[in-house]
């Protein structure tokens, strides 16, 4: 291949992958614009004259408006959205990091009876959809009495199967040795665990706490399902009321998406290689 | 692969196993009652007449397997999903290996690539329907784009034709990234000599794709396609919060038939029957492409 072929062919690699990244970043971008606008200034986009210059000027909120983020909060409790959110999200990852991880020390490094059995029975659940228990599930949380509280939502997502698979496999590659010389200086198996496991997968424990997060964040059909006052409600499910399907009000509708968008993007970007590697991380693994 | 036990003296043995079975207590106590009880229960009740507020109901027998197949609702949710399924599927994960190969020729413009597809992968479901649907919208983005390029504006998710792609269309947007950051580690773990050893050879970048990349990333492809047909199954948010299944039960999927039937109905004996079907396809598919990434290797 010669030169000038192998330029202009890297230009072109390069207008794929801008005209790609228009298409994945533009919809948001315009999310934004729009929450800016007042609704007879989005509405009228759609008339500008199919002019470059015009295009670029109708893109932008003018006049710029901070009334709808204003009616937004004013509307729905979204504080307390954003504080239930962080609440599950919390409550959901900490827990479930310690127990997967618990677990998948015993899965890889110790030999009991029946060890094999009671891994694959746990695995298998990871093929299963929710959607097959989730009814039989809320009928369990209305016999608790656990519709409408903080425990449906944290309790029922504890623990994942696959956590306990990725930890199984990152501990598989500890090497014995080292578990057996913290055995003979007479550590216990949980001090083994705390002192030895622990901070040898901390790269794991990162990973999955990204995927958890992302996971968590979004949930979305079971809070639903399990919540029905708006005090309780997470910002994935509360911003469900701006979408109304017979008469939508799209600036109230971006500006809601942003307000709830906002922080994981934001922690995205600054956290990005982190959720990359966590992502490869659990990706591959699984 | 099975995992190698410490090497302990046999008396540490019997300590061994009372401590593995005490450590893992919370654990199986959470599947037991939180996963397979649920499960078991959900295919337990898919033979009776069963609901919330009725729950001492006769036994039917494959009544309820058999009312899915007349009823027009799950026929239509059923065919939909399939659609959704393997399109969503096959374009995205085509999308998507396309993408990392020309993303991973970038160097170090690489990075910045991957960041950006990503955004959309960490934007959650809800918000990103509620930006789809202004998208979609009469007066929208898209429509104004199509008629710049002197294309008839269309009405997306209005139209029983078009209803149904625009949902396909936002997943694959949706997930492109994160299939293409898996796709794209997968590419940096193939050893660089390989090319140059074809490219002495003469290799076309084609062959290159074709009898180097692919068969590396073989089992990479299966499980993106694995992990993606089971999240299409699982499609139901975007429904929900864009068209309720419209128009006309063009958009209707099988979790939102499941939904309605036994969480806004009380029929949960009937949905059940049809949550049981979805996982039996489900499964089929998962055990039939592992076969066939087995198979032909």
């Amino acid at each position: 291949m010669n030169r000038y072929a192998s330029i202009s062919s890297r230009a072109l690699v390069h207008a794929v992958l801008i005209l790609g990244a228009v298409v994945m970043v533009g919809p948001l971008v315009w999310m934004v614009l729009t929450s800016l606008k007042t609704p007879a200034d989005a509405e009228a986009f759609f008339d500008t004259p199919r002019r470059l210059g015009a295009v670029l000027q109708s893109l932008l909120p003018d006049p710029l408006t901070w009334d709808n983020y204003r009616d937004v909060f004013a509307e729905r409790p979204m504080h307390l959205y954003y504080l239930n959110s962080a609440i599950y999200t919390v409550f959901r990852m900490l827990p479930g990091l310690f127990f997967c991880s618990l677990a998948g020390f015993v899965f890889a490094k110790l030999k009991f009876p029946g060890r094999d059995w009671i891994f694959g029975a746990i695995i298998v659940t990871m093929m299963i959809p929710f959607q097959i228990k989730m009814l039989t599930l809320y009928e369990m949380m209305v016999d608790f009495g656990w519709v409408d509280t903080y425990w449906a939502v944290v309790v029922v997502g504890l623990m994942e199967p696959f956590g306990i698979f990725l930890f199984r496999q990152t501990i598989l590659s500890i090497p014995d040795d080292l578990l057996e010389a913290a055995r003979i200086d007479g550590a216990g198996t949980v001090r083994v665990y705390f002192s030895v496991i622990l901070p040898l997968i901390r790269p794991a424990l990162a990973a999955y706490s990204i995927f958890l997060f992302m996971w968590a964040w979004s949930d979305f059909l079971w809070p639903l399902i399990v919540l029905n006052t708006e005090a309780l409600k997470p910002i994935e499910v509360g911003i469900l009321s701006f979408s109304d399907i017979n008469n939508p009000e799209y600036v109230k509708m971006m500006a809601a998406s942003t307000v709830a968008v906002a922080p994981i993007i934001l922690f995205f970007l600054v956290m990005q290689r982190q959720f990359i590697r966590g992502v490869t991380m659990t990706g591959l693994k699984g | 692969m099975p995992a190698r036990s410490l090497r302990l003296k046999p008396q540490a043995r019997g300590r061994d196993t009372r401590s593995a079975y005490l450590l893992l207590l919370p654990v199986l106590a959470f599947f037991l009652i939180f996963q397979y009880y649920p499960i078991l229960k959900s295919v337990a009740i898919s033979f009776f007449e069963y609901g919330l507020l009725r729950r001492q109901t006769p036994w039917i027998g494959l009544e309820n397997y058999a009312r899915q197949f007349q009823d027009p609702l799950f026929l239509s949710a059923l065919g939909n999903t399939l659609v959704f399924v393997a399109a969503a599927v096959v374009v995205g994960v085509a999308l998507a290996l396309g993408g990392a190969v020309l993303v991973e020729k970038t160097g170090r413009w690489a990075k910045l690539y991957r960041t950006l597809y990503f955004i959309p992968v960490v934007t959650s479901m809800l918000a990103t329907s509620m930006i789809f649907r202004w998208l979609y919208a009469s007066n929208g983005l898209l429509n104004f784009v199509l008629t710049v390029v002197g294309l008839e504006p269309q009405a997306w998710l209005l139209s029983e034709a078009l209803a149904l792609p625009s949902l396909i269309a936002l997943t694959i947007w949706k997930y492109l990234g994160f299939d293409l950051i898996l796709f794209a580690a997968a590419l940096q773990a193939i050893p660089s000599d390989y090319y140059e050893a074809s490219s002495l050879d003469g290799a076309s970048p084609w062959q290159d794709f074709r009898y180097i990349t692919l068969p590396q990333l073989r089992p990479i492809v299966l499980l993106v396609c694995i992990t993606a047909v089971i999240r299409s199954f699982q499609v139901f948010t975007i429904v929900l919060a864009m068209t309720q299944g419209g128009p006309i039960n063009a958009s209707r999927t099988i979790v939102y038939h499941i939904y309605e039937q036994g969480i806004q109905y009380d029929e949960m004996g009937y949905a059940s029957a049809a949550a049981v079907i979805l996982l039996i396809i489900v499964a089929v598919m998962t055990y039939g492409q592992m076969r066939l990434g087995r198979d032909d290797g």
